[in-house]
């Protein structure tokens, strides 16, 4: 089931199916919310930024779930953003399969182990070693997500059966990330 | 190859606009396409022919001095990044060949996160960028 609430912190809020054009949507949604809001520009384009990566990751990965249509709708894909006293929390949702767990984990551990100039580092080493795929890939949207927030991504595996678990990924862009430029 | 290639902007890819004779080539607007890959191949095709053109036609660098290259990009995914990368690694190539390739980057001046995409690629691709705030 498809919902859009919106709540007096809660920029936005979606659960459903994710593709291009419902992305697209969201987009929109985000900048009639921050100009009825009256979010500064800065703020605008790095939730932007963020919620770009962290919707195309989940966009991405559709594939490996959106045929066990069994997961719907207790487990459809879920984003919402929040405005919080620490600054802008933005949440993806989604299954993956529990044979993926490892890897991610591994991956955003890694990030979440970098200070900003080895984020910048390990970006300009993906950006020109990094696997590629049509849909992107090349790991580069942690990395970006890591690089605007300032704080570390934090994640949850919440297993579903024993093909699938719900994968929670939680980025907050602090106050003072928001304000460093 | 043909003399330019056009490309118009939409809500979610940029304009790009690559003319030889002109010797200039423009990446502005915004990046996310659905499809990074098939968006960007008729581009770096076209880069490519012309690398290719140059490589055979031994006079071609005297008849080409430099090319301009001019990106006002305002917003471009992660994703995108590695096309903007692969584009310019053509340029490197050109460049090698002896052809100047001048690379202007503008971005907004509020906007210091594409000054610093701007360096990323910059230093990837090892060709110095003229950057301009505006």
């Amino acid at each position: 089931m498809d919902k859009l609430t919106l709540g007096k912190n809660t920029i936005l809020s979606y659960q459903g199916p994710l593709n291009f054009e419902i992305i697209g949507h969201l987009l929109n949604a985000l900048k009639e919310e921050t100009d009825a809001r009256e979010i500064p520009l800065g703020h605008y384009k790095k939730i932007l930024s963020v919620m770009i990566e962290i919707l195309e990751n989940v966009f991405k990965y559709n594939e490996h779930f959106e045929n066990a249509s069994y997961l719907f709708p207790t487990h459809a894909p879920i984003f919402y953003i929040e405005h919080i006293d620490d600054g802008y929390l933005l949440v993806s949702g989604n299954p993956i399969l529990n044979k993926d767990i490892e890897k991610l984990r591994k991956h955003i551990d890694h990030i979440n182990a970098l200070d900003k100039e080895g984020l910048r580092q390990l970006f300009r080493t993906t950006l020109t070693n990094g696997e590629f795929s049509s849909k992107g890939g090349a790991s580069l949207g942690f990395i970006e997500m890591a690089k605007v927030s300032g704080e570390k991504i934090a994640y949850s595996f919440s297993p579903i059966d024993e093909t699938f678990s719900f994968y929670t990924c939680k980025v907050l862009i602090s106050n003072k990330a928001l304000n460093s430029d | 190859m043909n003399d330019t290639l056009f490309i118009d902007a939409t809500e979610f890819t940029p304009e790009i606009h690559l003319n030889l004779s002109q010797r200039k080539l423009t990446f502005k607007g915004v990046s996310r396409p659905e499809d990074v890959i098939k968006f960007y191949h008729p581009a770096i095709q076209w880069l490519k022919d012309l690398e290719q053109k140059i490589r055979n036609q031994g006079d071609m660098r005297y008849a080409i001095p430099s090319f301009h290259v001019e990106f006002r990009m305002s917003y471009f995914n992660s994703a995108s990044s590695k096309m903007l990368l692969e584009i310019l690694q053509i340029l490197r190539r050109i460049k090698e060949m002896g052809i100047d390739i001048i690379v202007d980057w503008y971005y907004d001046a509020n906007d210091e996160a594409m000054y610093e995409d701007g360096m990323d690629l910059s230093e990837a691709v090892d060709i110095a960028f003229n950057f301009h705030a505006c």
